[in-house]
C-alpha cells in the first residue's frame, strides 16, 4: 500500500512533467551518493525543480523538442571524445559478471542502440512513411493518452503498441494494425546491436551463463525479441516487458516476476542506463544493477545544436553511438573526421550526385587535393556516375590562366609571399615559378636575388613581373598542349562536366571552364560545384554565383550568409585553413607540367600523410555508416548544407582544438612554397601570426 | 601445516597433485584470490578433499602506482589478511608458491620468509621474459618490484627450491635450487580414485573425438593485455584458415579464455570445462591428430600425445599480421617449382616459416629451411626469405653490396613486414627498379572482419630474365573463410608494374625523408634548447 502511494507521487512529482522528469534523473545520476546520504537535499531540489516548470513554466534545457540551448556548446578538448566515460573494455566488464548465475539486460540504450539521438525522432521518419503531417507529434501525444487512459482503467501507466495505435486510429484513420506494423518494422530496420554489449553477451552466452532482457516498453515480448534477433542477440532465456505484465521495472514489479519466473535464490544482477528502473529498481529488490551510461547522454553536451530535426537526431545519434558505446577508443584525427567532417562530405557528395542526376551533367571531374576524399566517398556511395580525379590546384591554374588573369597570378605568387609565416627570398621565388631567366633584370627594378620578399619591395617585384609579361606568359603558355592533351583525355567525349572543389571562389573550376570552353574549344559545358563560398573580398565571385555558373553546397554571399558571415568574421579569417585538414591527400599537390611534358608536384607534406590518412578514415566511416543505416529512408541522405556545416561551426567555437592537436601539421596556404628549404608553415605557425 | 599459493588452474592442479603424493597426511592451507575461486566456487566442497582451509585474498585490493607505496600497502595487506584469518607463517613448516612474482611472493620477501617456488607454468622458469612481458603490460610497479626480487625466475637467496619441469626448459638450462617435477607423470603417481577427484574437481569429461582432428590450445591474450579482442580474434581465425585444412577443429579454451570460439568456428567444437589442459590426457580416448598452439606452456607437457604439433611461440604475438606475406612469398617458391633448391631465411619469424612449409596447404612439405645470421653468409644459387626491423646502417650496406654480387640464379624475397625497405637506399635506388613488387591484395567477404584490408607488397629480387616473367605471370588466390577475406595476387601488365616499383620508390623515399624531418625537428628542438 505504501509503495503504491510512493509510486503514485513519484508519478506526479515527477514523471508528469517531462522537463522535470529529464532534469531529476540527471540529478540523481550525477548525484548519486549524495542522494543516498540525504534525501531531504534530493527532495528539496524536486520541489524547486516542480516550482520552476510547474509554476513557473520554465522549460527544461533538454526537452522533447529541444527548445534553444542557452548555453553554448563545445568540443572536447582533453584529448579523443571516445575516451571520456573510459568504460572497461566489454570483455573485462563480461568477466566481472561470470560470478552471476543470471544477468539481465535492459534493451533499448544498452543492448540495442538506433542510429538517432531520441527515439522521438523516429516518429518523423515513421511521419514519411504514412505521408501524414505532423505525425510524430500525433504519435507522441497518443501515447501520453494512452497512458492516462491506463491510468484511469487499470490503476498503472503500461500501454500496448496497439492501444496507442488504437488512439491514432481515431485521430488519423490509419489503420491500428497496419500502424503497428510500420512501426515495427521501422524499429526492426534502424535498431542495431551495440557492439560493445553484444561482445559482452556473446562471451556470456559462451561461458553458458543464463541471460535474461527486462525493458519497460510497449511492444510485447514477440515484437521485441524479433528486434534483438535482427540485432544478433540470440539465446534469451527470457524477455520480460513491461506492457506484457502491466507492471514496470521502474515500480519493481516486473523485476520481482523475472526474479520468480527464473528462481530468486539466484545471484541476479542487471545492467541498464535509465538509473531509477535499471539501478535504483533493480537494487530495491536485491537484484545487483551496473549502470551502463547511455551513449546520448555521454555525448549531447558535445554535439552541435540548431540543426534541423531528423538530420540532428540521426547525426548526434549515429556520433555518440559511435564514439561512447565503449568498445574502441579512437584518435583525435580519426574523430575530427567523423565528428566534424563526416557529415559534411556525405551530404556534399549526394548533394553533388543529385545535381548532376537533375543537371544531366556528363562526368564528374573532382579536383586534387581535395577531390581524393570527396571522389573515395562519392564511389563509396554511387556507381552510376562517370567520374575523374583530375591533378589540379591553384598553382597550376593560375599559371595556365596566366594570360587571363594576370590580377590573381599576381597576387598569389607574389603579393601574398611578402604576407608568408615563411621568408622567401626573391631568387627562390623566381626559381619555384620557373622565370629564373629574369633575375638579369632585378637590379632595373631595385631587387637583389637575395632580398626576403616583403611589404617593402613586393610592389618593386610585381612591376618586374609586369614589365616582363610576355616573359611570364611565354614560360606558361608553352605547356598548354601537354595540358590540352590531358583534359581531353579526362574529359573525353562528356559534353556537360561538374568540377567538384571545397571552395572558395570557384577559381579552379572557372579556370578549366575558361580553358575548356573558350581556349580549347571543346563543346564542353563546365559547371563549378563548390562546398561553400567565402573570401576575403565578399563580392568576388557575385557573379558566377549569380550566374549559376558556381553552386555552392553550404553557404556563399547570397546562400546561408549567417554561414557565410560567420565562418569569414570569426577566427580572425582561418576558418578556411581548419576545413581544408577535412581534404588534404597523401601526395602533394600539382604543380603544373615542366619543359618535358612531366607531372610537377609541390613540397609533399609527408609529415602529415598519417593524419590525413586518420581523418579520411574518420570521414569514411561516418559516410558508411550513415549510408548503412537510412539505405531503406534514402530522403534521410539529402543533409541541408546548413546542417553540414554546423559540426564545423562547433568546432571552431574554440580553436584550442587546432592549437592542441594539429600544430604541428603543415599547412600551405599559399602557392609555391619554400623550395630551397622545402618548408611549409604550420598550423601552429598560423594560429601565432595571427595570435589566437 | 602447510601451505600452497595458487591463482591459476594449472598452479591449483600443480598444488593438488604435490600434495596427494608428497605430503597426503599434512594439514594444509590453500592461498588463494578472488579470480580463482570465481571459476572454481569456494563454496565446493570439493576443495576439502585436498586442502584442510581454503583462504582467499582479493589482489586487486592491494594499490600503488610507486613501488615504495605498493610494498606499504602489501605489506599492510597480508599482515591485517592473515591475522584476521588467524595464520601465523612462522607456524607452517614449509610455503610452497605457484606464481612467485604475485603479491604473496612479494610479501614473502619483504618480511624475508623462506618458501619453495613452484614454476608458474610447466618450462617458464628457462622463459621468465614471458612473464615479464606480460606483467609489465599489466601493473609495472608490481613488475619492478617482483624483477629486482628476483621472483620470476626464483633468483631470491630466500627461495630455497624450485620445481619445475626441467624436460621442457630451454637447452642448457641449469639451476642448481631446480627440482624436476613432471604434472602430467605425477598424475599417472596418483592413486585411481585419487586422480577420479582431481578429474571431476575440474570437471573433465570424456570426450571422443573425431580421429582426424586439430586441437587447439588458447591462451588469453586479451585478458592479458598481449593484444586486443579483435586482435586475438584474428589471431585464430588466421591459424584455422591456414592450418585446419580437412581437420575439424577442436578449441581447449585456457582456462580464462572468454572467447566465443563457438560463434566464430561454427564448425568447430569448444571443450566445456575450465581445466588446465595437462588433464586433456584423461580426457580423450583417441587422441587429435593435431595439435596448435601459440605460447601455450601445456604443449610442453602433453606435445607426445599428437602426431603434428603447430607450436608457435610467443614472437608470434606480435608478428601474426604478417602471415600473408611469409605465405605469399612460400606461395611464390611453390609456384616457381624450387623443388630441390635450399630455402635460407634471415630475419624472418622462423616457426611461421617452418609451419607454412610443412603444415599448410603449400606444396613445400618437410623442405629443410636454414637459418642465417649473417647478411654476408648468402651466397650465390640460394634462395632466402629476408625481413628485417631496425637495421643499421651497416646491414642496408652489406644486403645492397650482396644484392649486386649475386648471380641469376638466386632469388631473394624481401617481405618488407615493416615497411622500411631496408634494401633501399638512395645511392642505389636503380636496385629497386630491378626488383618485382608482388602485391597481395585483400578483398572481404563478409561484413565484421578483424582484418585490415590493406593491400601489402613483398619484393622479389632476380637477375634471371626468365624467373622474372615467370614470377610477373604468376597468380594465385586464396580463400580465407574464417577470417572473411580472399587473398590474392593478380598478374599485371608492364605499366601496372612499373606503377608498383615507382609506388614502392616513392614510399621509400617518404620513409626516408619522414626519418630526415624527425632528425631534423630533434635538432632544431636541441638547438633551441641551448640557446
Amino acid at each position: 500500500m505504501i509503495k503504491k502511494i510512493k509510486d503514485k507521487m513519484f508519478y506526479y512529482a515527477v514523471e508528469r512533467n517531462p522537463h522535470i522528469l529529464q532534469e531529476y534523473q540527471q540529478y540523481r545520476w550525477n548525484n548519486e551518493e549524495l542522494h543516498r546520504k540525504h534525501r531531504l537535499k534530493s527532495w528539496l531540489y524536486l520541489g524547486n525543480l516542480n516550482f520552476k516548470h510547474r509554476l513557473l513554466k520554465i522549460p527544461s534545457e533538454v526537452t522533447l523538442h529541444k527548445l534553444p540551448e542557452k548555453r553554448v556548446r563545445l568540443p572536447y578538448l582533453q584529448g579523443a571524445e571516445s575516451n571520456l566515460l573510459k568504460r572497461k573494455p566489454p570483455h573485462i566488464f563480461a568477466r566481472d559478471l561470470l560470478s552471476y548465475d543470471v544477468i539481465s539486460f535492459d534493451i533499448f540504450d544498452t543492448l540495442v542502440l538506433r542510429p538517432l539521438d531520441d527515439p522521438r525522432a523516429l516518429f518523423m521518419i515513421l511521419g514519411e512513411k504514412h505521408n501524414y503531417l505532423d505525425f510524430s507529434n500525433i504519435r507522441i501525444n497518443a501515447e501520453v493518452q494512452a497512458r492516462d487512459n491506463a491510468a484511469v482503467l487499470k490503476g498503472n501507466r503500461e500501454v500496448t503498441i496497439f492501444d496507442i495505435y488504437e488512439i491514432i486510429e481515431k485521430r488519423t484513420g490509419i489503420n491500428k494494425d497496419y500502424g503497428v506494423q510500420i512501426e515495427l518494422e521501422t524499429e526492426i530496420d534502424l535498431c542495431f546491436a551495440n557492439p560493445y554489449m553484444l561482445r559482452v553477451f556473446n562471451i556470456l552466452r559462451a561461458q553458458g551463463k543464463r541471460i535474461i532482457a527486462t525493458s519497460d516498453m510497449y511492444l510485447h515480448e514477440s515484437m521485441i525479441r524479433k528486434i534483438l534477433n535482427k540485432c544478433g542477440y540470440i539465446g534469451f532465456e527470457e524477455v520480460f516487458v513491461s506492457c506484457d505484465y502491466n507492471c514496470s521495472k521502474r515500480d519493481t514489479n516486473l523485476y520481482k516476476i523475472a526474479l520468480k519466473k527464473i528462481g530468486d535464490f539466484n545471484k541476479v544482477v542487471h545492467i541498464g542506463d535509465n538509473y531509477v528502473p535499471d539501478i535504483e529498481s533493480a537494487q530495491k529488490v536485491g537484484i545487483d544493477a551496473i549502470y551502463y551510461k547511455n551513449v546520448n547522454d555521454a555525448g549531447r553536451q558535445y554535439r552541435t545544436e540548431g540543426m534541423s530535426d531528423l538530420v540532428g537526431s540521426a547525426y548526434a545519434g549515429i556520433v555518440n553511438a559511435h564514439l561512447h558505446n565503449g568498445i574502441k577508443e579512437y584518435d583525435p584525427y580519426y574523430e575530427y573526421g567523423f565528428i566534424y567532417g563526416g557529415l559534411y562530405v556525405f551530404g556534399y557528395c549526394n548533394w553533388i550526385h543529385e545535381y548532376v542526376k537533375k543537371n544531366k551533367v556528363d562526368k564528374v571531374l573532382f579536383l586534387s587535393r581535395d577531390g581524393d576524399i570527396y571522389q573515395k566517398v562519392f564511389n563509396n556511395l554511387f556507381n552510376d556516375v562517370p567520374n575523374e580525379y583530375v591533378f589540379w590546384s591553384r598553382i597550376a591554374n593560375t599559371k595556365y590562366t596566366a594570360d587571363v588573369n594576370r590580377d590573381d597570378f599576381l597576387t598569389r605568387m607574389i603579393t601574398h609571399k611578402a604576407i608568408n609565416v615563411i621568408d622567401i627570398t626573391v631568387e627562390d621565388l623566381l626559381k619555384s615559378l620557373n622565370l629564373s631567366t629574369l633575375e638579369k633584370r632585378l637590379l632595373d627594378f631595385g631587387l637583389r636575388k637575395e632580398e626576403i620578399i616583403n611589404k617593402g619591395n613586393v610592389k618593386q617585384l610585381e612591376n618586374l613581373l609586369i614589365e616582363n609579361w610576355d616573359v611570364v606568359i611565354e614560360r606558361y603558355m608553352g605547356e598548354n598542349e601537354v595540358l590540352e592533351d590531358y583534359f581531353i583525355n579526362v574529359i573525353g567525349e562528356s559534353k556537360k562536366v561538374a568540377v567538384i572543389d571545397v571552395g572558395w571562389l570557384g577559381t579552379g573550376a572557372m579556370g578549366i571552364k575558361h580553358l575548356v570552353e573558350e581556349k580549347w574549344k571543346m563543346n564542353c559545358e563546365v559547371k563549378s560545384l563548390v562546398a561553400a563560398s567565402a573570401s576575403w573580398s565578399r563580392a568576388a565571385n557575385i557573379n558566377e554565383l549569380m550566374k549559376n555558373q558556381t553552386e555552392t553546397y553550404m553557404f556563399s554571399r547570397f546562400y546561408n550568409r549567417e554561414l557565410f558571415d560567420s565562418h569569414l568574421n570569426t577566427n580572425k579569417n582561418t576558418n578556411n585553413v581548419y576545413f581544408e585538414l577535412f581534404t588534404q591527400a597523401c601526395y602533394p599537390s600539382f604543380a603544373g607540367f615542366d619543359v618535358n611534358s612531366n607531372f610537377e608536384f609541390d613540397i609533399p607534406e609527408v609529415e602529415n600523410y598519417d593524419v590525413i590518412k586518420k581523418i579520411h578514415q574518420g570521414i569514411m566511416d561516418f559516410s558508411t555508416m550513415y549510408n548503412e543505416f537510412f539505405e531503406n529512408h534514402s530522403y534521410m541522405y539529402n543533409i541541408p548544407g546548413y546542417d553540414a556545416y554546423l559540426p564545423f561551426r562547433m568546432v571552431t567555437r574554440n580553436v584550442e582544438f587546432f592549437r592542441r592537436f594539429f600544430s604541428e601539421t603543415a599547412f600551405s596556404r599559399g602557392v609555391g612554397a619554400d623550395y630551397t628549404n622545402q618548408r611549409t608553415e604550420t598550423i601552429g605557425d598560423i594560429l601565432n601570426k595571427v595570435n589566437l | 601445516m602447510i601451505l600452497y599459493h595458487a591463482i591459476s588452474s594449472y598452479q591449483l592442479l600443480q598444488s593438488m597433485v604435490h600434495k596427494l603424493l608428497y605430503h597426503k597426511s599434512k594439514k594444509a592451507i590453500l592461498l588463494t584470490t578472488n579470480f580463482l575461486v570465481e571459476k572454481f566456487p569456494i563454496h565446493s566442497k570439493m576443495y576439502s578433499l585436498f586442502f584442510d582451509e581454503v583462504v582467499v585474498y582479493h589482489s586487486h585490493e592491494i594499490k600503488g602506482q610507486e613501488k615504495l607505496d605498493l610494498l606499504d600497502n602489501t605489506n599492510d595487506y597480508f599482515t591485517r589478511f592473515f591475522e584476521k584469518e588467524k595464520i601465523n607463517l612462522d607456524d607452517l613448516d614449509h610455503i610452497f608458491v605457484s606464481c612467485a612474482h604475485s603479491f604473496f611472493g612479494i610479501y614473502l620477501i619483504n618480511i624475508k620468509k623462506n618458501f619453495i617456488f613452484m614454476e608458474d607454468a610447466s618450462g617458464l622458469l628457462s622463459r621468465p621474459e614471458i612473464l615479464m612481458n606480460i606483467e609489465k603490460k599489466l601493473f609495472l610497479a608490481k613488475h619492478e618490484i617482483s624483477e629486482s626480487f628476483g621472483l620470476y625466475n626464483g633468483d631470491n637467496e630466500l627461495i630455497l627450491e624450485k620445481y619445475c619441469n626441467l624436460q621442457v626448459q630451454l637447452p642448457g638450462f641449469k639451476d642448481s635450487k631446480a627440482v624436476h617435477i613432471d604434472i602430467v607423470k605425477s598424475l599417472d603417481l596418483l592413486l585411481p580414485n585419487e586422480l577420479e577427484i582431481v578429474l571431476n574437481f575440474f570437471g573433465v569429461d570424456h570426450i571422443n573425438f573425431d580421429e582426424n582432428s586439430m586441437l587447439i590450445l588458447t591462451q588469453h591474450f586479451a585478458n592479458l593485455g598481449i593484444m586486443s579482442f579483435e586482435d586475438q580474434i584474428l589471431i585464430y581465425q588466421l591459424l584455422v584458415d591456414y592450418f585446419s585444412l580437412d581437420y575439424k577443429v577442436i578449441f581447449k579454451l585456457h582456462p580464462d579464455d572468454l572467447m566465443y570460439y563457438n560463434l566464430l568456428f561454427p564448425e568447430s567444437v569448444s571443450l566445456k570445462g575450465k581445466f588446465p589442459a595437462e588433464l586433456l590426457p584423461y580426457a580423450f580416448k583417441n587422441p587429435p591428430k593435431a595439435a596448435l598452439t601459440v605460447s601455450s606452456t601445456a604443449i610442453n607437457n602433453i606435445g607426445d600425445q599428437f602426431e603434428r604439433k603447430i607450436i608457435f611461440d610467443n614472437n608470434f604475438e606480435n608478428e601474426f599480421k604478417k602471415i600473408h606475406r611469409y605465405y605469399t612469398a612460400l606461395k611464390f617458391l611453390d609456384l616457381l617449382s624450387y623443388s630441390n633448391r635450399k630455402i635460407y631465411s634471415y630475419g624472418v619469424n622462423e616457426a611461421i616459416m617452418k609451419n607454412l612449409i610443412n603444415y599448410s596447404d603449400l606444396n613445400l612439405y618437410n623442405r629443410s629451411l636454414y637459418e642465417l645470421s649473417n647478411i654476408n653468409d648468402i651466397s650465390n644459387n640460394c634462395i632466402v626469405v629476408l625481413d628485417k626491423h631496425d637495421c643499421d646502417v651497416n646491414e642496408n650496406i652489406d644486403i645492397i653490396k650482396c644484392i649486386k654480387k649475386l648471380d641469376s640464379n638466386s632469388v631473394l624475397l624481401f617481405l618488407n613486414s615493416h615497411e622500411d625497405y631496408w634494401f633501399y637506399s638512395l645511392e642505389s635506388k636503380k636496385l629497386l627498379l630491378d626488383m618485382i613488387p608482388i602485391t597481395i591484395n585483400k578483398t572481404a567477404n563478409a561484413k565484421d572482419i578483424y582484418q585490415d584490408l590493406e593491400s601489402e607488397t613483398i619484393y622479389i629480387y632476380t637477375k634471371n630474365e626468365e624467373v622474372k616473367k615467370m614470377i610477373t605471370e604468376s597468380e594465385f588466390k586464396r580463400e580465407l573463410e574464417n577470417t572473411g577475406i580472399s587473398l590474392g595476387v593478380e598478374k599485371k601488365t608492364q605499366d601496372e608494374l612499373r606503377i608498383k616499383v615507382l609506388e614502392g620508390i616513392l614510399e621509400a623515399t617518404e620513409k626516408r625523408l619522414l626519418h630526415y624531418i624527425k632528425l631534423n625537428k630533434e635538432l632544431a628542438s636541441k638547438i633551441e634548447n641551448k640557446m
